[in-house]
């Protein structure tokens, strides 16, 4: 990376300085060095912008140091509420990820089967001409897009009205769909209404955390600090980690609880039975604001192509509750999840205290997973059953991984059966969807298409002949990888991403557009507390580079859809942010005002009357709520909140004679999903230059396996080999072995399986069946 | 033109005298830590022979237990 000699030695310095913070995060997770702020302001000529960080979901205020046209420094925003001026170390180093040696400057066409730099006007004739031939010959259904939770808001609104509005298909997924799911189904399905009740301030008012298959000490790490600095704080603070293998987050908790893969299934209903029976319903809140239901059973796994589920709800009383329950007392559960039956009953004492405020933690151990929706309406079941839901310091929150998987994926609405409000379903949401689109609505097709596995199943089938993929990388991503390479890379199927240095998505590519990242172009994020963050440009992207919002844009005129993008360079994203917030314009979702998200770091929807909600269903907080009573779950019709029976069922794949390991995947707190830009920045790809497998050291030694060898793993769909750890991060129980998925060198999901949850369609990453053997 | 950064440990209980000890050092930065008991230091110093001296200086300090180093740069290699 290069800098004016002006400030060499003021970089040299921020190098210095974040290179000690990784050392010292590495040894005492959860440390914070808010100091930082100080420092950045001693930097001489730099000037200092606004913006978000992009590599998590926490969306931490940056102040961001610009210095001759380029991004010299980082700080923490103390303004901003989400961090108070923290940072981790990926934050830190977030504004190197902009200058690797490698960036796509130019775009890039296969000519007779070789990528030739031409110009981005070139590229984009090939774009939509290639589309517009694919529609003709194969019907609109043909051709796809698959976007992000990176994508900013504006870019996942043009996509949807693009796909959506203008070509009239519903082949519009992002890869939140691999991420955030079965959160949303998880909402949906017991409040009627997507993202979560509380916010990041609930963790100062809480006064025990229960981390459920989440390791945030390294997914999370600001929110993480937040916890243990209110555990330095208060007296009786409690931490619990409840996960299937122990990790830094385990070692920042007062217990670590491990569970067997898929069983939490059973101890949630456990810690639901032991409330009952011990008394501490919350009964007057039950009484008043909690409908019970059960929904459909055996449901399958999605493994086959052109899978269907239908769901089915049906009422049910309180004891008839109560009986599906007494399959899950502790001892009897003790036996399906190896838990404790006093760990159970501990947990559950926890949530039954009258005097406690208990947060829930999670994020992707329970959302990828073949019954996400269930395990995330059973973590709703123990807040409702105890009333601790919608207040201060009491409620479930349920993390996203992506910077915008909340704002872009699940508030635009960029899943196939979403329109930026409603579902393409609803003849009155696709009214809607028309009429601000200006467009008839016969134009919206009103049957979903195809989830993301379903569209790269298409892919490999030939129904879909032409994919548009922007700010992701699936092919490191996707599940059962080798199947869905293969399917990418055969005859007559046409591949465009768009994205900022290769990875092994560019390398199948036909077009390579080279995007404008984060702070080159102007942009919206919205975070896991319903926080809409606006950052404006603060510098120009290199080359030919252009905002993937612009380049939808350009595509969709070049296809004959002026009058639909009508908007001027300069101020479209304003134009755009306009334009969009008329789909919310209700108390229940009503977004801030441009100019407002331009001068503050943030501001949460609902927002009504001059303020951000806090806690949504408390009439306390909530401007959509009912006045006359003090909790009101309007997001479903008898404005109950729905306490759903969800059984325990097992795994798709479990370990079998000949694979015998459990294995789970995941992210490390170094590098950001595929590695893609984290890698690319020294410091942080020496702290952590390789993916490895960790395995227990008992298992280590019956196998004769010590640290650093070589380990060849397999499943029924591949073998990968990587270097053992034991003992190093984490460790997994005997039978697990976890790896994580940042190094596109050693691709782990060439061995993992593409079952997903039938309700969600959120494949399952953390659990299949392996063999573990000395290479 | 050494350019060096640190993880700087208390002996214990000299928390604050450490932390004041480095804060006091011509040419360095001390960025305490919010939340555990150490801090990181950075030296910024002019010449091999100012870092000479700057380490002669830390070496009288006994309020340090240990300083970890993590970052060094030097303009003259
Ligand atoms: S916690 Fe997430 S948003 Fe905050 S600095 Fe780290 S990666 Fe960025």
């Amino acid at each position: 990376m290069k800098v004016s000699n002006l400030s060499r030695r003021e970089f040299i310095v921020q190098m210095a300085i974040s290179s000690a913070t990784i050392a010292a995060t590495a040894m005492m997770p959860g440390v914070i060095f808010a100091g930082w702020n100080k420092n950045g302001q001693s930097l001489k000529n730099v000037k200092w912008g606004k913006a978000q960080c992009r590599f998590c979901g926490t969306g931490c205020g940056l102040k961001v140091g610009l210095s001759k046209g380029r991004a010299v420094a980082v700080k923490g925003d103390p303004d901003c509420s989400v961090n108070k001026g923290l940072l981790c170390v990926k934050g830190y180093h977030s504004v190197q990820t902009l200058y690797g040696k490698d960036r796509f400057k130019k775009a890039y066409v296969r000519k007779n089967g070789k990528l030739k730099a031409v110009s981005i006007n070139e590229a984009l004739d090939v774009v939509a001409n290639k589309m517009n031939e694919t529609i003709k010959k194969h019907g609109k259904d043909s051709v796809a897009m698959y976007g992000s939770g990176q994508w900013t808001i504006p870019d996942g609104y043009v996509a949807s009205k693009f796909f959506k509005g203008c070509i009239g298909t519903n082949n519009l997924e992002a890869n939140a769909r691999l991420c955030m799911a079965s959160a949303v189904v998880g909402f949906l399905t017991t409040f009627g209404a997507d993202e979560p009740m509380g916010c990041y301030d609930d963790i100062d008012h809480a006064d025990t955390f229960i981390t459920w298959g989440n390791n945030m000490a390294e997914m999370h790490p600001v929110l993480f600090s937040r916890m243990l600095d209110v555990k330095q704080k208060k007296k009786n603070v409690v931490i619990v980690d409840f996960a299937t293998r122990t990790t830094r987050t385990s070692y920042g908790a007062d217990k670590s609880i491990i569970f067997k893969p898929q069983t939490d299934l059973a101890v949630a209903n456990a810690i639901c039975y032991e409330l009952i029976k011990s008394g501490k319903v919350n009964k007057d809140f039950v009484d008043k604001h909690v409908a019970f239901k059960k929904g459909k059973t055996n449901i399958g796994y999605g493994l086959e192509d052109h899978f269907k589920f239908k769901k089915k709800m049906e009422g049910i009383s309180f004891d008839q509750l109560k009986e599906f329950l007494e399959d899950y007392t502790p001892e009897k559960v003790e036996k399906i999840s190896g838990v404790k039956a006093k760990d159970i009953r501990y947990m559950a004492s926890l949530f039954g205290d009258p005097k406690r405020k208990v947060v829930s933690f999670w994020c992707m151990g329970a959302n990828q997973h073949t019954r996400g929706t269930w395990i995330n309406n059973l973590i709703y079941n123990i807040h409702l059953l105890v009333g601790k839901i919608s207040q201060p310091g009491n409620g479930p929150f349920s993390l996203t991984g992506q910077p915008s998987a909340c704002g872009t994926v699940r508030e635009v609405g960029t899943l196939t059966h979403k329109l930026p409000f409603g579902v393409v379903m609803k003849k009155k949401a696709r009214e809607k969807a028309a009429k601000i689109w200006n467009i008839p609505e016969s134009r919206i097709d009103p049957k979903p298409s195809n989830h993301t596995m379903a569209m790269f199943r298409g892919l490999d089938r030939g129904d879909i002949r032409f994919m548009w993929v922007q700010v992701t990388n699936p092919m490191v991503t996707i599940p059962n990888l080798n199947r869905y390479r293969k399917g990418a890379m055969k005859d007559d199927r046409f591949i465009v991403v768009s994205d900022i240095y290769p990875t092994p998505t560019t390398d199948i590519a036909d077009v390579i557009l080279p995007a404008a990242m984060w702070i080159e172009r102007e942009g919206l994020f919205g975070n896991s507390e319903r926080r809409t963050q606006h950052w404006d440009q603060l510098i120009d992207p290199p080359g030919d580079a252009m905002s993937d919002t612009w380049q939808i844009i350009e595509v969709a005129r070049r296809m004959g859809f002026k009058k639909e993008f009508p908007y001027k360079e300069k101020t479209h994203i304003k134009e755009i942010w306009n334009e969009y917030i008329q789909f919310h314009d209700n108390p229940k979702h009503r977004m801030a005002p441009y100019d407002l998200l331009r001068e503050k770091p943030g501001v949460m929807w609902p927002y009504v009357n001059g303020k951000s909600t806090q806690w949504r269903f408390n009439s306390k907080y909530d401007p959509a709520c009912s006045k006359d009573k003090e909790f009101d779950f309007y997001g479903k019709p008898d404005h109950k909140a729905w306490l759903i029976f969800r059984p325990y069922e097992p795994a798709a794949e479990s370990p079998s004679k000949e694979y015998p390991f459990w294995l789970n995947t995941g992210r490390v707190v170094e590098h950001w999903h595929t590695g893609s830009m984290t890698r690319r920045v020294p410091v942080l790809h020496q702290a952590m230059p390789k993916a490895y497998v960790e395995i227990n050291p008992k298992d280590a030694k019956e196998l004769g396996i010590t640290n650093g060898d070589k380990v060849k793993v397999s499943s029924k769909r591949g073998a990968v080999t990587f270097v053992a750890s034991i003992d190093g991060r984490g460790r997994p129980p005997m039978g697990q072995v976890f790896i994580p998925f940042f190094d596109e060198s050693y691709l782990v999901n060439e061995l993992t399986l593409d079952a997903f949850c039938p309700l969600s369609k959120q494949p399952d990453y953390k659990k299949c069946a392996v063999k573990i053997e000395k290479a | 033109m050494p350019v060096m950064s640190y993880i700087a440990y208390p002996v214990d209980g000299r928390y604050q005298e450490m932390s004041n000890d480095l804060a006091s050092l011509e040419n360095c930065q001390f960025i305490p830590a919010e939340n555990e008991e150490i801090g990181i230091f950075v030296s910024d110093t002019q010449s091999a022979q100012e870092e000479d001296h700057l380490q002669e200086r830390i070496k009288e300090l006994s309020s340090i237990k240990c300083l970890a180093m993590t970052y060094a740069h030097s303009d003259e290699e």
